[in-house]
Parts: C-alpha cells; sequence; structure tokens
C-alpha cells in the first residue's frame, strides 16, 4: 500500500532538487529564448540578406539570335535610362560607351550583344551577371542558354527574379502586335489560383496561401513533436540521473528503511514529472505562441492552427512521460553510476524516436496503416497522436485517441509493477551486476 | 517485554550462496546490542531484512511485537556502513528530507535537524551544500540525520568510522543517553573495545550463522576459562575450590604477589570470594578473568569457539 505523505515528501524533494539546478532553469527557460533568438536572428539576417540581393540592380547580358527583342523602341542609351540604381549598375560595370544599348525591366538592366564573344568576355571580367543567348531556332525549341561565371554564388536569386522577367519579356515581344492586348495581359499572368479546401463533413475553405498553411500544418505537429519528444527524454533523463545519484551518493539504503520502492518509484516519478511537465509547458508555449503569431499574421488567410493537438498534448506528455519514466527508472537503476544507467536506457530512447523517424510517412499520411499501427503501440501513441491530430484532426477518431490513452495507462501500471520490482533489487545492487535470470529470481518474477 | 526487533529462523540465499541458516535472536527495548561478525558473515543483510529493504526466504521477523510492517519502520532509523549524502543538496535539506521520509511534519521536521545539527556541533555547516564538508564532518551530519527522529530501534553499522577520537566519544555519549532514554540500539562494529563499553548483549555473526548469543557478560564469561586473579596479604590458605595456583606477577615493596587461580571442576568465583573470606584471607584483589570480546570474537570466527547463548530468561531482561 503506497502512503500517499511519503511518496509527497519524495515527490517535494526530487522537485526543489531539479528545479533549484541551474542547468535545468538554463535548459527551461534559456533553451526556448536562445533558439528563437537565434532562429529568429538567422531568419532576419537570411532575409535582409535575399531582399538586397533580390533589389540589387545588375547589368545583364542578352544575345538575341531569334530576333524577337531587336526592335529600337525598347533599347535607350546609357543617357536614357531610368532609375538611379541602374544608372549605378551600368557605371560600377563600366559599360557607359555611347553605342551600348540597354533595356530596365523591374530591377534587371539588360545590355545587347551581337554576338556571346563580346559578352562572354565582360563576363569573364565579372562586369555582368550572366549572359543570355536566344537561339535562333528559338519558337522551334524555347531554347535560352545562360552563361554564369564560375565564380559567381553556387545558389542565386536569379531564377527567381532575372529569368522571369525574361520570360515575360519574350512572351509579350512574340505576342504584342500579333493578338490582342487583352490575350497579351492574360498569356502574361495565365492564372490566379485559389485553392478551396474541403472536409468531410462538406465545409469549404478557402486557402489562399498554400505555403504558410504548408509550414503552420507540418511545422506545428513537428515542433510540437519534437518538443514533446524532448521533454519526454529530458524528464526520463532526470529520473535515470536522480536514481544513478541515489546510488552513488550512498543514500539509497536510507532511503529504502524509510520507504517502499514503490513509494520512491512514484515519488520520483512525480516530483520530475513535475518538473518535465513544467518544461514542456514552457516549452510548448513557445509553440503555442509561435502559432498565435502565425494566426495574427494570417488571420485573412485562414490557416488552421491545431488547437485540439495542442490542448491534448500535456496529457499525452503525462501518459509516455510515466510509462517511460518508470522503464527508465527500472533499468537505470541497475546501473551503478550516471553513464552506466544512461547507456541502460538507451533503448527505451530509441524506441521513443521511432515516430520521429517515420515523421515523413506520417506527415504524408498521417492516417494510412503506419500512423494507426504506430498509434496503438505505447512506446510511438504519445508523439504519434499529436502528429495525427495536428495534420489532420478529422482523420484520427474518438476511439483511437482513446485506445491509445488506454493502451498508455495499461501499459505504464504493468511497467510500474514490474519496474518496481527490478527497482528494489537494482537499488541494492554493487559491483558485478548479476545475470538476467538470478536479477528475475531476485524480483520474484520468476521460480 | 515484547521485543523491538526478533528474527526467529531466518533464513537468506543469493543464488547458491547462503548469506543467512536459521538466524534467531531479538534486540530488547533500552539496549545496546552488539551485531559483530566478519566482513560478509551476513550482518547487513540481516539488518536489511529487519528493515524491510530484502526479504528473507524462510524465517519470521516481527518488530514492536508485530510481524514486519512499514508504518513501523518509522520508528526505525538506518545508518548504514555505506553512506554518504546527496553531494550538491544543502546540509539542513538534506536532512529534513530524511525527517520528512521518517513521518515528521515539515515544520518539525526542519527544527528536529537544526537540533540534531547543533548537538552534533555542526550547527555552523547547515546552509552549506554537502560536497563543501570534511569527511568526519559528513560522518556527523549522518549520525544526527539517523537519531533527529528519535527512533526507539536505531541501527548504528560502523558509527565511529572516519570519527576522530572527540567524534567517537560524542557518538558514544548519544548512544548511552538512547539507552538511558529506554530506546534500544544496534551496534554493529569491528572495534571490540566499543563493544565491551557499550553493548548490554552481543551476537557474532559467521558465516550465516549466529555462533555467539548472550548479555556481554554472559558470553565473556562462559567462553573464558575459570580462573580468578587476586593479591592476598600473606599465605593463600589451602581451598577446595581451587585446582592450580600461578603466580602471575612476583611481590615487591609497594605491591601484593597477583596470584591466578584455575578453579577447581564446577566452582564459581563467587564461591571462591565466599571461602576466601571464610578462611580469614586478607584479600587485597580479586578479579575474575574474563575473554574479551576480540578473543571471543577470534575463536568464533576461526572455529575454535562454539555456540554461546545465554538462558531464555537471561535474554529476554
Amino acid at each position: 500500500m503506497i502512503r500517499p505523505s511519503k511518496v509527497a515528501a519524495i515527490a517535494r524533494f526530487e522537485f526543489a532538487n531539479i528545479a533549484k539546478r541551474w542547468s535545468y532553469l538554463l535548459v527551461t527557460f534559456g533553451l526556448p529564448i536562445f533558439f528563437s533568438g537565434l532562429s529568429g536572428g538567422m531568419l532576419t539576417l537570411q532575409g535582409k540578406f535575399l531582399v538586397e540581393r533580390a533589389e540589387q540592380t545588375t547589368v545583364y547580358g542578352l544575345v538575341d539570335r531569334a530576333g524577337l527583342v531587336d526592335s529600337e523602341a525598347i533599347w535607350t542609351d546609357y543617357a536614357g535610362l531610368d532609375g538611379s540604381r541602374a544608372r549605378a549598375a551600368v557605371l560600377a560595370a563600366e559599360l557607359t560607351a555611347d553605342e551600348r544599348r540597354f533595356m530596365t525591366l523591374d530591377a534587371v538592366v539588360f545590355t545587347r550583344f551581337a554576338d556571346e564573344a563580346d559578352a562572354l568576355a565582360l563576363l569573364r571580367e565579372d562586369r555582368l551577371g550572366a549572359v543570355y543567348v536566344v537561339g535562333d531556332d528559338y519558337l522551334a525549341t524555347g531554347a535560352v542558354t545562360v552563361y554564369e561565371s564560375e565564380t559567381g554564388p553556387v545558389i542565386s536569386v536569379r531564377s527567381a527574379t532575372v529569368e522571369p522577367v525574361l520570360e515575360r519579356l519574350l512572351i509579350d515581344r512574340m505576342l504584342r502586335g500579333n493578338v490582342d492586348e487583352a490575350i497579351v495581359a492574360r498569356a502574361l499572368e495565365p492564372m490566379i489560383l485559389e485553392r478551396v479546401t474541403t472536409s468531410a463533413r462538406g465545409d469549404h475553405r478557402s486557402t489562399q496561401n498554400r505555403a504558410l498553411e504548408l509550414i503552420v500544418r507540418t511545422g506545428i505537429p513537428f515542433l510540437l513533436g519534437v518538443l514533446l519528444l524532448t521533454a519526454l527524454l529530458s524528464a526520463s533523463g532526470y529520473l535515470v540521473q536522480t536514481i544513478a545519484l541515489d546510488k552513488e551518493s550512498k543514500v539509497v539504503e536510507v532511503l529504502l528503511s524509510s520507504a517502499d520502492p514503490d513509494e520512491l518509484l512514484t515519488g520520483k516519478l512525480l516530483g520530475l514529472g513535475a518538473a518535465g511537465l513544467l518544461q514542456f509547458f514552457v516549452w510548448a508555449g513557445m509553440v503555442v505562441g509561435g502559432a498565435l503569431a502565425a494566426t495574427a499574421l494570417a488571420s485573412s488567410l485562414d490557416v488552421p492552427v491545431p488547437w485540439s493537438a495542442i490542448a491534448i498534448s500535456p496529457l499525452f506528455f503525462v501518459l509516455g512521460y510515466l510509462f517511460f519514466g518508470s522503464l527508465m527508472l527500472c533499468t537505470g537503476s541497475l546501473g551503478s553510476s550516471v553513464p552506466e544507467s544512461q547507456k541502460l536506457t538507451l533503448g527505451w530512447a530509441l524506441l521513443a524516436v521511432l515516430p520521429l523517424m517515420m515523421m515523413i510517412i506520417l506527415l504524408e499520411e498521417p492516417h494510412g496503416s503506419i500512423g494507426k499501427l504506430l498509434t496503438w503501440i505505447p512506446f510511438s501513441a504519445p508523439l504519434t497522436v499529436i502528429v495525427r491530430m495536428s495534420i489532420a484532426p478529422e482523420g484520427i477518431s474518438v476511439a483511437e485517441i482513446f485506445g491509445a490513452i488506454g493502451m498508455l495507462i495499461v501499459s505504464t501500471w504493468v511497467a510500474i509493477r514490474l519496474g518496481a520490482r527490478l527497482f528494489r533489487v537494482g537499488l541494492l545492487l554493487t559491483g558485478s551486476r548479476p545475470s538476467f535470470r538470478e536479477l528475475m529470481r531476485q524480483a520474484r518474477l520468476i521460480d | 517485554m515484547t521485543a523491538v526487533l526478533a528474527y526467529h529462523g531466518v533464513r537468506k540465499s543469493y543464488g547458491r550462496t547462503v548469506a543467512l541458516r536459521d538466524v534467531s535472536l531479538e534486540v530488547q527495548p533500552g539496549e545496546v546490542f552488539g551485531l559483530l561478525g566478519p566482513n560478509g558473515a551476513g550482518k547487513t543483510t540481516l539488518i536489511r531484512i529487519g528493515l524491510d529493504i530484502l526479504r528473507p526466504d524462510a524465517g519470521e521477523v516481527r518488530l514492536f511485537g508485530a510481524p514486519l510492517h512499514r508504518d513501523g519502520l518509522d520508528r526505525v532509523s538506518y545508518l548504514p556502513e555505506e553512506r554518504g549524502l546527496y553531494k550538491k543538496v544543502k546540509v539542513l535539506d538534506a536532512l529534513t528530507y530524511f525527517a520528512r521520509l521518517k513521518g515528521l511534519g515539515r515544520k518539525d521536521a526542519r527544527r528536529a535537524s537544526e537540533r540534531w545539527l547543533d548537538k552534533v556541533g555542526m550547527g555552523h555547516v547547515a546552509k552549506r551544500n554537502v560536497e563543501t564538508l570534511s569527511k568526519g564532518m559528513s560522518q556527523k551530519v549522518q549520525i544526527a540525520g539517523a537519531l533527529l527522529s528519535e527512533p526507539e530501534l536505531c541501527v548504528l553499522d560502523e558509527p565511529f568510522s572516519g570519527l576522530d577520537p572527540v567524534g567517537v566519544d560524542m557518538v558514544k555519549q548519544l548512544i548511552r543517553e538512547r539507552r538511558a532514554s529506554g530506546r534500544a540500539t544496534i551496534l554493529s562494529t569491528h572495534m571490540m573495545n566499543q563493544v565491551e563499553q557499550l553493548c548490554d548483549r552481543v551476537a557474532v555473526i559467521h558465516a550465516g550463522e549466529r555462533v555467539v548469543y548472550g548479555t556481554l557478560r554472559e558470553v565473556r564469561r562462559s567462553s573464558s576459562a575459570p580462573v580468578v586473579r587476586v593479591r592476598v596479604e600473606g599465605d593463600l590458605p589451602e581451598l577446595p575450590q581451587v585446582a592450580r595456583v600461578v603466580e602471575e606477577e612476583p611481590g615487591n615493596d609497594r605491591e601484593l604477589p597477583l596470584l591466578a587461580l584455575h578453579l577447581a571442576a564446577g566452582g564459581t568465583p563467587a564461591e571462591l570470594l565466599d571461602a576466601l573470606v571464610g578462611a580469614r584471607a586478607r584479600v587485597h584483589h580479586f578479579e575474575e578473568v574474563l575473554a574479551t570480546m576480540e578473543e571471543i570474537f577470534l575463536r568464533a570466527v576461526r572455529g575454535t569457539g562454539h555456540e554461546v547463548s545465554a538462558p531464555a530468561e537471561e535474554a529476554a531482561e
């Protein structure tokens, strides 16, 4: 019979002991700030860089063998260039000779060459960003060759900035004067797409921003799953650490002379579980905060935030923690030091990571046979249910959710019962480790 | 009187290794009970079984007159031989935790911890982390931890190790205070001089068996040769109680000769004293020669001893 007063005393001590450590405080409160700061800083820096690169005006060479852009009316000399950036770019490339002709489209400046030789010579001197050659059989093949300097950037934003401009220029030059102006306009922007998602209940929802929705619908489950797993393993890790420290510090016998192994195991599970839950709430708060920000950002776009998954995640954290924690405590107690105990519990941690290894399949087909199977396995249930509920909550049945909860409760009960017996034996083990059979005999699991 | 702790026919094996064979003994209220034996004899297993840390394969253990139960263990404390404290925890917090585990309320636990730290002279380290303590300081803190719940039974396994003479004296005083207040103490130690000074009754365990058991006096007497040392003025009268006389020290100007009188079969020191007084001998010194606990221990462990048990009524004194 477990005595609540003992369990409470153990739980309170373990919670205070871990929560006062600077390493716990740092990981719990510092890590989210660090990662937010780091990822925010990195994203801002990269965004700024890409925007600057996109806005940077560069001169590109254009050799038009197909004669599509040979109309003098669309070209100008240096003096006729619009905008100070375009003029600065031409000046920087030292291309201000009177006979040189230019065309400015958005932030792109093209300069015309009769053949590749002159253009490539300037490219080699890094005075041009690239040289585009429209083939003489362009109408038949659509072939355009782009020459790039090998000293140029490996990953370039040119395909997103220069090439669409060139594409529109070629379309415009082919159609203008040959077809109606409305057709030219539509050809230049042939499709304004509106996505509408329809649910099993017959609801329709406009999803204008597919990219943002994709980020929210896959990013949040992924982040939530990773956080759940990290918090689970972190809290279980504290358990392994504390029991190994009990043995290393030689306080085990004093504890066992005052409390039953069941009480010790339960008290440690609860105390360190509370510390783990606090950690999870802080971390999950970061995800929820991110989700709220995304919702605010995308309020006009009706992006779905998986609130049901977020709401149920603490329950799955608690169940998953109790299950893994009791397994880790009993196996960790067999070690004689912190590193040895951690090695012994590595297998459980790998089983916990299983759904993360299957994340691609889960994201692609959350309610497929693998998703359904992982829902019923106690090792993978917490993460799988959260991910499935995040991606498409309507695809997971109530029976599956309650089934997973029930399976976890039963498995946890079995793990605690068996774990407490091994725990009693493991706590007193010193020196050489007994054989598996001897261990089972001492734990009275076999005769 | 109900025994505080009683073992009846306790057996315990680890695989094929037999740790305890049908061990029976009792610890009475208010006594200091010496649990002795060489390393690996089974003492720790016996203690662990008495504290419900281990379960026996056979036999019965009764605590405070009832079958072993967890609530009864709140009235028992244990200072194991292999001991320590949480290194990263403040001394006062560690002791308060141990007191809480013994069922004390939060305030009582804290007050008792402070009082006992003062009592062992460690009040000044209450707020310090355990890892900053020296070995001797840590020992004193742990002794305070074992005694602060004022348990009716306290098991002290090698409580003197790591202590200086002042520390040893302090622990001896604490054990005597426990006896004076009617609380039982089981003392497991290899320091036989401390056993002679402190214990009321003893048991020696060897190879899992109880080989010596009884009151200290009875154990020493029954393990001793029937010899009495005397200093007598004048000639020693001829007495039928004396089989042989050996002069151990010759007499001189300051001291009478020291004679070892080997008693005749069936003779007792008391009868001899009566006979000496009856013969009007002027006895200056009369000393029953008893084996030391160290001699008894060595004989028992080397197989030359024999089971020494006090009569049942004496064991229950």
